[in-house]
């Protein structure tokens, strides 16, 4: 249930959104960049990725977006990322995710930090919200889904979209 | 080098936390204001001792007013009384990083990131900031 209304609140945040045909990460990319006005850039993640290591962050500046990710364990998974967090993008998640920034930060008070980066506010959902997206995204542009994997479709989901620690 | 890390003195460490625990768009706290909130939890203190305990005027400060700091600037009291500081300073060092360079967000799946990808993340920020040509966080006020 709570499953397929959050599918039609991602498709609602689609809306209007083209995917790019022939689609490619780096013309997505493009897009999304000229839709939000803003530069975006993509990173390879500036160190080797370690288990304790996020495999994509986005991080948005003033001025610019800026997607840094990991080297995938495939051309899928890279790309996979690249979408989740582009995912976070186009569902407008302007704020510090607050459980992100609390796993960070732990021995400060979160009043404190709040306080500090004064537009922060708190959020875990966004994280289903992101993969959704990209999901979506992935369906518009026609992809096939990855290959299979054991524990079935959401097994297969949480394997593309990194929700499970890589072995 | 910030890599030496020797004891602070609790001058230096209550130096520190003003310099990093203050809103983005506005400098540090006056002595007043600490003093005003601090007065507001019902802890008598003047602004005056403040500056001085920030100064190293004075030090000795009582467990009272040691704890009405600490939470004033969000840390946790044993960050006054700790031989080792760096977990702390660390996490002020990304907060800081994160306001001084304009971040107006960061999104990631954080569990269980070790301390090490604090420092990781911090290079990200630096660099993703270097790609936009703007200056490093440390001269901008």
């Amino acid at each position: 249930m709570r499953r397929s209304r959050l599918h039609r609140a991602c498709q609602a945040k689609l809306a209007g959104f083209q995917v790019p045909r022939p689609f490619s990460i780096e013309a997505l990319c493009a897009q999304v960049a000229r839709s939000r006005g803003r530069e975006l850039h993509l990173h390879p993640l500036p160190y080797p990725h370690t288990p304790d290591l996020p495999c994509g962050i986005w991080i948005a500046t003033a001025d610019a977006d800026h997607i840094v990710h990991a080297h995938g364990a495939s051309a899928l998974h890279q790309q996979n990322i690249i979408l989740h967090e582009i995912g976070h993008m186009l569902c407008d998640h302007t704020v510090t995710a607050g459980s992100d920034l609390a796993a960070l930060l732990t021995d400060l008070d979160p009043a404190m930090v709040r306080r500090v980066l004064a537009r922060t506010r708190y959020s875990t959902p966004q994280e289903e919200e992101a993969e959704m997206v990209a999901a979506l995204i992935m369906r518009q542009a026609g992809w096939a889904p990855g290959p299979p994997r054991p524990g079935g479709p959401l097994g297969r989901l949480s394997d593309v979209f990194g929700l499970t620690r890589e072995p | 080098m910030p890599e030496q890390r020797n004891q602070a003195s609790f001058a230096e460490r209550l130096d520190r936390l003003f310099r990093a625990v203050h809103p983005r768009g506005r400098g540090e706290y006056s002595y007043e204001e600490v003093a005003n909130a601090i007065r507001g939890t019902g802890v008598t203190i003047s602004h005056t001792y403040i500056w001085q305990l920030r100064k190293g005027v004075r030090d000795n400060p009582t467990k009272r007013h040691l704890e009405a700091l600490a939470r004033f600037f969000g840390v946790p009291p044993t960050y006054f009384l700790d031989e080792d500081t760096s977990g702390v300073d660390d996490q002020l060092e990304l907060l800081v990083a994160l306001r001084d360079n304009s971040v107006r967000s960061v999104a990631l799946r954080a569990a269980g990131l070790s301390e090490a990808s604090l420092t990781a993340i911090m290079g990200m920020i630096e660099h993703a900031r270097t790609i936009e040509g703007l200056p490093p966080a440390s001269e901008t006020a």
